[in-house]
């Protein structure tokens, strides 16, 4: 589906590539027509462009005409790429990937690499194949049965167990004197102090400083800090 | 590839590439570490909409390549070529990644209509070829840029570390342990969730409560 992804019409040579084996074959003007109709803008999120594609595959395989595919195409793009945006980018990801963070941190090399791509892969896989089919099977149906999945309850369930994950790894990394020593030691005060002034941090990003320009000031800051004190 | 066109199953995301360059490099846990700063510096980082943000995948690999390369080359510990080339390369690598992330789309453009015209001659095998041309442009162009971003990350890594002088060490490895907080502060920044920072506050009272006791408090 992102393969050929073009700054003009984004996904349509992946959409038609994709839903080009599940067509019934045609010839002619009617397949010259059916391309051209499907080489228009098109963009969703990649993760449920799946199950938007049967569904449209389906259509054009049924009686439906081409303004009710075209409609149902244009309209379901939208909700569906701010669903897995909002899902997969910004809730299962950060969840799984802060877990990889922990065991790396723990120095657990193995688990590090593969406890991400299972708890993500297996899920995402999950969500994939199940929408694929149910395009397949259930044609425009696929979008109330998608819309059980329960994702607003989901992303607030997710975010909030990443932020209890990075809560534990920014307490217990500085308080383990592990991989970060100089950050607090065993001593409570500084750890807090740490983790306070990175909540203030956060805000200032959340407020609207880059991410970068935050790193080169408090590198610069520790730098400046470890001269006046050697 | 795995970020861009394929699969997005995670391979690219910054805690799993770079133990596996790492473990290539022969420094596995040196890759963990650069591995899990990275992360938490690119948690937000995806493409929602076409946007071509900071590259993580390209940040990591030319980090992890610095970090291990230019300690082998000047014999400077990696506790301090890690933060080194993390303030060196980590910034204009991620952006090089976006570049190429940018220039592949607008590349697709013109293969885009150049598809549209082969498909007046040759009907749906046209679209076949371009997916496989966009591809194989993709890999390469990717390639090309990520062997060349991480050459230039170790040579200025490198060169930086080969100037420091001895005394100057210390001052780069605390640089570098103050990098986890900041990275950590930008991933609690991109959580979508409007009540993170709270149950970030909250929770951290708490472990470390659990951990501590709480005598500290009063």
């Amino acid at each position: 589906m992102q393969s050929g992804w073009n700054a003009e019409r984004m996904q349509n040579i992946g959409f038609f590539y994709t839903i080009e084996p599940l067509l019934k074959e045609e010839s002619g003007d009617e397949e010259m027509e059916r391309i051209n109709r499907h080489l228009e803008f098109f963009n969703t999120h990649p993760y449920l462009a799946g199950g938007l594609a049967a569904a449209v595959a389906r259509m054009e395989n049924g009686e439906d005409d081409e303004e009710a595919i075209r409609a149902f195409k244009q309209s379901m793009m939208g909700p569906f790429g701010a669903l897995g945006d909002s899902f997969f980018w910004f809730s299962l990801k950060p969840l799984a990937v802060l877990a990889g963070v922990v065991l790396a941190l723990s120095g657990k090399f193995l688990l590090a690499v593969l406890v991400p791509l299972i708890l993500y892969n297996v899920f995402h896989l999950w969500i994939r194949i199940r929408t694929f089919g149910d395009g397949l099977n259930h044609g425009v149906q696929v979008v109330s049965r998608i819309s059980k999945f329960k994702f607003a309850l989901a992303n607030a369930t997710l975010g909030m167990t990443s932020a209890v994950i990075i809560a534990f790894l920014m307490v217990c990394t500085i308080w383990d004197n592990g991989s970060f020593p100089e950050l607090g030691g065993h001593s409570p005060i500084p750890v807090a102090i740490t983790v306070m002034t990175v909540l203030l941090g956060a805000v200032a990003v959340k407020k609207g400083l880059r991410p970068m320009v935050l790193l080169y000031l408090v590198a610069g800051f520790s730098i400046v800090a470890s001269f006046a004190t050697i | 590839m795995d970020r861009t066109s394929v699969f997005h199953g995670l391979l690219s995301e910054p805690v799993v590439l770079c133990p596996l360059v790492g473990l290539l490099l022969g420094d596995p846990m040196l890759g963990l570490k650069v591995g899990a700063v990275l992360q938490l510096f690119f948690l937000g980082s995806s493409s929602v909409g076409g946007s071509s943000p900071p590259d993580a995948a390209m940040a990591s690999i030319a980090v992890t390549v610095a970090a291990s390369l230019a300690s082998d080359l000047t014999g400077v510990p990696v506790r301090v070529s890690f933060p080194a080339a993390v303030l060196a390369a980590m910034a204009p690598a991620s952006l090089a990644g976006s570049f190429a992330d940018g220039w592949i789309k607008e590349n697709n453009v013109k293969l885009l209509h150049e598809t549209e015209e082969a498909v007046e001659l040759v009907g749906a095998e046209a679209i076949e070829k371009a997916v496989k041309k966009s591809l194989a442009t993709s890999f390469l162009f990717f390639a090309l840029i990520g062997t060349i971003v991480a050459a230039l990350a170790t040579v200025v890594t490198g060169a930086v570390l080969y100037f420091l002088p001895h005394e100057w060490w210390k001052v780069v490895e605390m640089a570098g342990n103050m990098i986890l907080p900041a990275s950590v502060a930008v991933a609690l920044a991109s959580l979508r969730e409007r009540r993170a920072l709270w149950v970030y506050a909250g929770a951290s009272v708490c472990i470390l409560i659990a951990i501590t006791g709480w005598e500290w408090l009063f």
